[in-house]
């Protein structure tokens, strides 16, 4: 045994004494979190110069991909 | 698997169209800017398409089938939180940022943010990852198709002297074919080809996606089939979390901190062969497109390569090895004449990746190493470097897998698979420290990046049985594959040492750094 098993051992129980609900929880942030700084960003920095259609804007494509992503791991 | 002529016609319309459309490209390449970055001028949904094709390769098409028969659905998180999450970031802060520069690689940003010495170490870990992924992928390809899907020579006929080398004949086929339409037009007809590829690999896989849910009596009893197998540790296939102590080398913790936060990001925002075609597209706007189009269509492939897997182990529960089950349920649902429509599936992806990394490999070659130590007053013909050190490489990963079909033993592709994830982690510490700290500086960078890279590789040594049986420690790590733990440890050890070796140097000049930082602002 070294330090670095010592150390690895610790971190490892205390992650196994966490519940599985906690992990669940992280997967679902991670997405949301991401979701929300998507839609907080400016249109000139999701849209075509020039172009303000709904449908150009890259903001609504990616938070479609993120809440793909957020359905996936609520529901799972 | 018995092939008809339909299929070999099929796979050999799938190849003529490839090298068509390859070529047509290529009567555009005028300078190294056409042949490196398709002139920037390339459309988002083809980069997006090229980025999600380059991604998977034909050995995930078989491995990715193979690991959700083993371990379940949680291998899907290697395309879900292991993908779109950082492509997303990407897409709205990176990618924008070193389009808006200009860089033609990524090692070049490291130098104009850091020093020549950052550069070259990182073009050095590129150039040996890309080549040896080569002929990794090469070789394992190859023997896949010999091997699982039955590919063989009769012994006897005009064919016969064939029988037994089948797999070089398969590695210098494929390696030609590739070659010949990557050295021929550059960035342009690897793109172009990709959105073909991807679109054979879709089909192919949707195909046997859709006959297995049928064979299998629709949806829900595909899904009850699969539960009532039961699971590698206490639950079942279909579980996308699994524990700390899983048998499996999914834990949740190796997944959410060595895969979605650090391993995914460092491909994403930084791998030559992905980020290349990103800032060859025509636009900062459709650079940004192309990764968002690309987590969407991310956010479905694991329903094409690991669902699959998973209803052959309702058809086939015992097979001896994984990686039978694709193949197998390719045979068992495809009719002769359709079967050839999952090896063309098969060759795209493989193709997608390889003519990829050719011309990756070739740009950080002409780019980083040979421009840059050129000392002569006029610049190398570009395009004709490109082309000489494109076929060289293909040249290299062709021999390189011929040689890996001759040893034996361990599985050497997966030894040299962890050995070059060891510098991913450090790479993400000095990519994101040059991009959004001032302080950064490049013997901070040089020193977290080696002393990131020492991690990875003392703490594979300690999980590896030549140490544990010397010294009689239990191996470090108590999963099989730990890489995603390597690729903590290193970019919190690379990311420290970044950090104290900035403050104990001279901070870098504020007007030679003041375009590399990423504020999110338009550069005047």
């Amino acid at each position: 045994m070294t330090p670095l098993h010592i150390a690895g051992d610790s971190i490892r129980n205390i992650f196994a004494a966490a519940p599985l609900t906690v992990a669940r929880l992280l997967f679902v942030a991670l997405p949301l979190l991401l979701l929300v700084w998507v839609l907080t960003l400016p249109d000139s920095q999701t849209a075509p110069p020039g172009n303000r259609s709904f449908l150009a804007n890259l903001k609504w494509w990616a938070s479609l991909a993120l809440l793909i992503q957020l359905a996936i791991y609520v529901l799972a | 698997m018995l092939f008809g002529i339909w299929d070999y016609l099929t796979i050999g319309l799938y190849v003529i169209a490839t090298l068509t459309i390859g070529f047509w490209v290529s009567r555009r390449i005028r300078s190294g800017q056409d042949f490196f970055l398709a002139g920037r001028s390339l459309p988002w949904w083809a980069v997006g398409t090229s980025l999600v094709a380059t991604d998977i390769g034909g050995t995930d098409i078989i491995g990715v089938g193979g690991a959700a028969y083993r371990y379940g659905i949680a291998v899907a998180n290697f395309e879900w939180i292991g993908c779109v999450p950082a492509m997303i970031v990407a897409a709205f802060v990176i990618i924008p940022h070193l389009w808006r520069i200009g860089v033609q690689t990524v090692p070049e940003f490291l130098e104009r943010r850091y020093n020549v010495t950052m550069r070259l170490l990182a073009a050095g870990c590129w150039l040996v990852f890309m080549a040896s992924n080569l002929g990794v992928m090469l070789f394992a390809s190859a023997k896949m198709l010999t091997v699982s899907l039955g590919i063989q020579f009769p012994t006897d006929g005009p064919w016969g002297w064939l029988h037994g080398h089948e797999l070089e004949l398969l590695v210098v086929m494929l390696g030609l074919i590739v070659a010949s339409y990557t050295l021929a037009g550059g960035l342009s007809a690897v793109v172009y080809t990709d959105v073909l590829q991807c679109a054979v690999m879709i089909g192919g896989c949707l195909l046997v996606l859709i006959l297995a849910v049928y064979r299998l009596g629709g949806w829900s009893n595909f899904l009850a089939q699969i539960e009532a197998q039961g699971g590698p540790g206490s639950g079942n296939h279909l579980e996308l979390i699994l524990p700390v102590d899983t048998q499996t080398p999914f834990p949740w913790t190796g997944i959410f901190f060595g895969l979605a936060l650090v391993l995914s990001p460092a491909y994403w925002f930084g791998n030559q062969a992905i980020v290349q075609r990103a800032l060859g597209a025509r636009s900062e706007f459709e650079a940004k497109a192309s990764y968002v189009w690309g987590a969407l269509l991310k956010n479905g492939i694991p329903f094409l390569i690991a669902l699959p897997g998973l209803a052959a182990l309702a058809l086939f529960p015992n097979l001896p090895d994984g990686d039978e089950a694709y193949p197998r349920l390719a045979a068992r649902l495809l009719p002769v004449g359709l079967r050839g429509v999952f090896l063309a599936a098969f060759i795209a992806a493989l193709m997608s990746s390889v003519d990829s990394y050719l011309n990756s490999a070739s740009a950080i070659a002409v780019h980083d190493f040979l421009r840059r130590l050129w000392h002569r007053p006029e610049t190398p013909p570009i395009v004709r470097w490109g082309r000489i050190t494109t076929a060289l490489f293909a040249i290299w990963g062709m021999l390189f897998a011929i040689w890996l079909s001759r040893l034996q033993g361990p599985s050497i592709y997966g030894i040299f698979q962890t050995l070059m994830s060891f510098f991913q982690g450090p790479s993400l510490a000095i990519l994101l420290a040059g991009l959004f700290w001032r302080r950064a500086t490049g013997v901070g960078a040089v020193a977290g990046f080696l002393s990131g890279v020492a991690t990875s590789i003392i703490l594979f040594a300690m999980n590896t049985s030549l140490v544990t049986n010397a010294t009689g420690w239990r191996p470090l790590f108590q999963i099989s594959e730990p890489f995603l733990y390597y690729s903590v440890w290193s970019f919190i050890i690379a990311s420290a040492t970044l950090v104290i070796f900035s403050y104990l140097s001279h901070p870098e000049p504020k007007q030679r750094i003041a375009q590399m930082i990423c504020s999110g602002r338009k550069l005047p």
